[in-house]
């Protein structure tokens, strides 16, 4: 049994490793992969948004190939029903010929589920993702069945082109860890993305770490220690999302309806926990809050109309909580 | 020494330096203040030391209070550390665990210990003003420096702001011209509130009034009028021409200097602003003139002058009905004639004889001024500013 510190050296190791496995298949953005790392370690869930043809499914595929871990994908339409991502009760007949009902296991009984434009789908198919996402557990024809750790959901939406979409409702956004932003490469990363798939090279990925391992730095995540006054700046930027706490910034009050949850403080502490063994420390930074704040928060704002019509982004009202807040 | 211990002594040394600096930043605000409080003690009419001495107590005080409870705690110092050094909250929190014998508490504070082992105090906390204490101290300079600009400019209290014992020096060094000229410039400008042109009056009861428009104000005038027996301190001639009725020998025009205005312009025929306010001026012995007064007394503002209208007062009390009683403000009651009366026929004599008299009976005399002028600065009535300068006038009498 390694001890506690080799415990951390090994987090740290794993976590590099992982980065600059990914970054072979996945060209740049390394905010992005370090987020959704800090999301599997944390058994959290991504949002992922951006245009198609940035790199999102080869993201999830990389990563769950460095990982050894079960990957499925789920591509959302408008006829896809919750049978088809949970699974379903079939009739099946045994070798005596007796015929009972079997289940028969979806897609989402994975590891790392890329759930692909996930805005298309009805609402009925995406609330049948709640249970899954929060409880890690789905049940059909009231039997329950557990999902294997760790269960990480990638989610991925298009923000443009929205007719015809169903967007998610603020409790299903609210389960998802980070909402994360895909954005367009650099022309430097753009051109070794284009060597990378016209040359014909092919990047084995290797694999860095099994499914145990992953569970058990998960585990390890949370004994990172956290100062009561760092622990109180997560909570003073929760509450100063809300227009009517005393801390709110003016473009707070002026532009969102309601705040963050208490899920945004919790997303905010996790990710900053896995940032600070990652970083090789065995605490919490206001940094590593700093850096956590975005991702949490930007999707658990909700706006008001006059939001809505000054174009508003809830990345500037992030900022300004930023800004605003102070530790003590 | 285990590692808590070592990080425990490390921030209460850092904070030990914060507690120092702070009282530093505090001490520098609290010297201008006490710089300030001096220099505004010229205000006021009690010695500078007490006030000055009191506000360095409270000052001192102040300060130490100040930065004992402003100095940060362990865990804030801890923060300060962090924040100063990009420790990234190790030590913060590994504060919080000092106690803890966790192994990932150990850790912690391992990795703090090892961080913080050789930082020198210096660093986290380097010797430096706060800008609050710089805009302090700065603002506190130039308050006091403005203080003492303001009060060497008005060394000859043209402005009338500071009763300054400086005035009164100076009136006693200058020559008699500029004393002249200083109590033209005093008495040809117009009257301010508060301040009193000081003028003899005759009272029944043998003490020496002012009369003036500041004596009508109520307290004010029958403190202040047993302290000017004459226009201008005793030592300083009041007027050139009144100075020179006090030379051996010139017994007349000693005696035509009781009626006389100190104002030399006056005495050059220019017209007396005053004298149509002579009227006004209040006579408590209505029926006494210039004329009545003894030749020493005629000369106000010299110290003659001054003894002889205490010996007149005297002889009023003795006699009250005495013609001999001298009732100044004669010079202000716009009597510009001749003012020789009976008593002027009596003084007349050798000149060496009248000033051998005169010093004789001021020797007498003064005694008795003594509790006058004690009692006199004990009084509540006196305007403010006023006290010091009246001191300053007992000590000019009494030199």
């Amino acid at each position: 049994m390694p001890s506690l510190e080799e415990q951390f050296e090994a987090f740290t190791h794993v976590f590099d490793r992982l980065k600059s496995e990914v970054a072979r298949a996945f060209v740049g953005q390394p905010h992005l992969v370090e987020h959704v790392l800090i999301c599997l370690f944390s058994n959290g869930h991504a949002l992922l948004e951006g245009l198609p043809g940035l790199g999102k499914t080869l993201l999830v595929k990389t990563l769950s190939d460095a990982l050894d871990l079960k990957f499925s994908r789920i591509q959302c339409t408008p006829d896809l029903m919750p049978a088809d991502v949970i699974g379903t009760n079939l009739l099946v007949e045994d070798a005596r010929g007796i015929q009972r009902f079997e289940f028969q296991r979806g897609p989402l009984f994975g590891n790392i589920i890329l759930v692909d434009e996930i805005n298309r789908t009805t609402p009925k198919t995406q609330s049948a993702f709640l249970e899954a996402m929060q409880e890690h557990r789905v049940t059909v024809l009231g039997e329950s069945h557990l999902l294997e750790d760790p269960f990480l959901v990638l989610a991925t939406q298009n923000p443009i082109e929205l007719e015809g979409t169903y967007p998610l409702p603020e409790a299903q956004l609210d389960r998802f860890l980070f909402k994360l932003k895909v954005d367009y490469p650099t022309i430097d990363e753009l051109s070794r993305i284009v060597d990378l798939t016209t040359a014909g090279e092919v990047h084995q990925v290797s694999r860095v770490c099994d499914r145990q391992t992953v569970a058990d730095l998960s585990a390890l995540v949370r004994r990172v220690k956290i100062a009561e006054n760092v622990k109180r700046y997560a909570l003073r930027i929760t509450m100063a999302s809300h227009p009517d706490s005393p801390e709110a910034a003016d473009l707070v009050r002026q532009f969102v309806n309601y705040g963050a949850s208490p899920r945004a403080a919790q997303s905010m502490i996790l990710g900053a926990k896995v940032k600070a063994l990652a970083d090789g420390r065995y605490n919490v930074s206001l940094d590593d809050l700093r850096a956590m704040a975005l991702p949490s928060l930007r999707h658990r704002l909700l706006l008001n109309f006059e939001g809505e019509v000054a174009k508003v982004t809830t990345d500037d009202l992030v900022g300004e909580i930023l800004a605003k807040i102070r530790p003590s | 020494m285990t590692d808590a211990e070592r990080i425990r002594a490390k921030v209460n040394q850092v904070r030990s330096r914060f507690f120092f600096l702070l009282l530093a930043n505090f001490v520098a605000v609290a010297v201008c203040g006490v710089a300030l409080v001096a220099a505004l003690a010229g205000f006021r009419d009690e010695p500078a030391g007490r006030p000055v001495l009191l506000a360095a107590v409270a000052f001192g005080l102040t300060a130490g209070l100040l930065a004992i409870l402003r100095t940060p705690s362990g865990p804030a110092t801890a923060a300060r550390v962090d924040r100063r050094l990009g420790l990234q909250q190790r030590l913060e929190t590994a504060w919080e665990c000092l106690a803890s014998r966790d192994e990932l508490d150990l850790l912690l504070l391992r990795d703090a210990a090892q961080r913080v082992h050789y930082v020198q105090t210096s660093i986290v906390a380097p010797l430096r003003f706060s800008r609050a204490t710089k805009i302090s101290v700065l603002a506190g300079v130039m308050l006091v420096l403005g203080v003492s600009i303001f009060r060497i400019l008005d060394r000859s209290n043209r402005w009338g702001v500071f009763p300054l014992e400086s005035s009164a020096r100076a009136g006693q060094g200058a020559s008699p011209a500029g004393v002249a000229e200083r109590t033209t410039t005093r008495t040809a400008e117009a009257p301010k509130p508060g301040r009193a042109e000081f003028r003899q009056v005759g009272t029944l009861d043998g003490a020496p009034q002012l009369a003036g428009r500041a004596s009508q104000q109520p307290g004010t005038a029958p403190d202040v009028s047993l302290l000017f027996p004459a226009q201008e301190p005793p030592s300083s001639p009041a007027a050139g021409k009144g100075a020179s009725a006090d030379r051996p020998g010139d017994a007349s025009r000693r005696a035509d200097a009781s009626s006389r205005v100190v104002n030399p312009q006056l005495d050059a025929g220019a017209p007396d602003k005053r004298a149509s306010r002579g009227s006004e001026l209040p006579v408590t012995q209505p029926g006494r003139t210039p004329a009545d007064l003894p030749s020493g007394a005629a000369s106000p503002g010299s110290t003659a002058g001054a003894a002889s209208v205490r010996k007149s007062l005297q002889q009023t009390v003795a006699s009250p009905a005495g013609p001999s009683s001298g009732r100044t403000g004669g010079s202000r009651a716009g009597s510009a004639g001749p003012a020789a009366g009976p008593a002027q026929g009596r003084d007349r004599g050798s000149a060496e004889n009248a000033d051998a008299a005169f010093i004789a009976r001021y020797a007498r005399q003064y005694p008795a001024m003594g509790p006058v002028s004690d009692a006199v600065l004990a009084s509540q009535g006196i305007p403010p500013g006023m006290r010091q300068y009246i001191a300053a006038y007992f000590a000019a009498i009494h030199r």
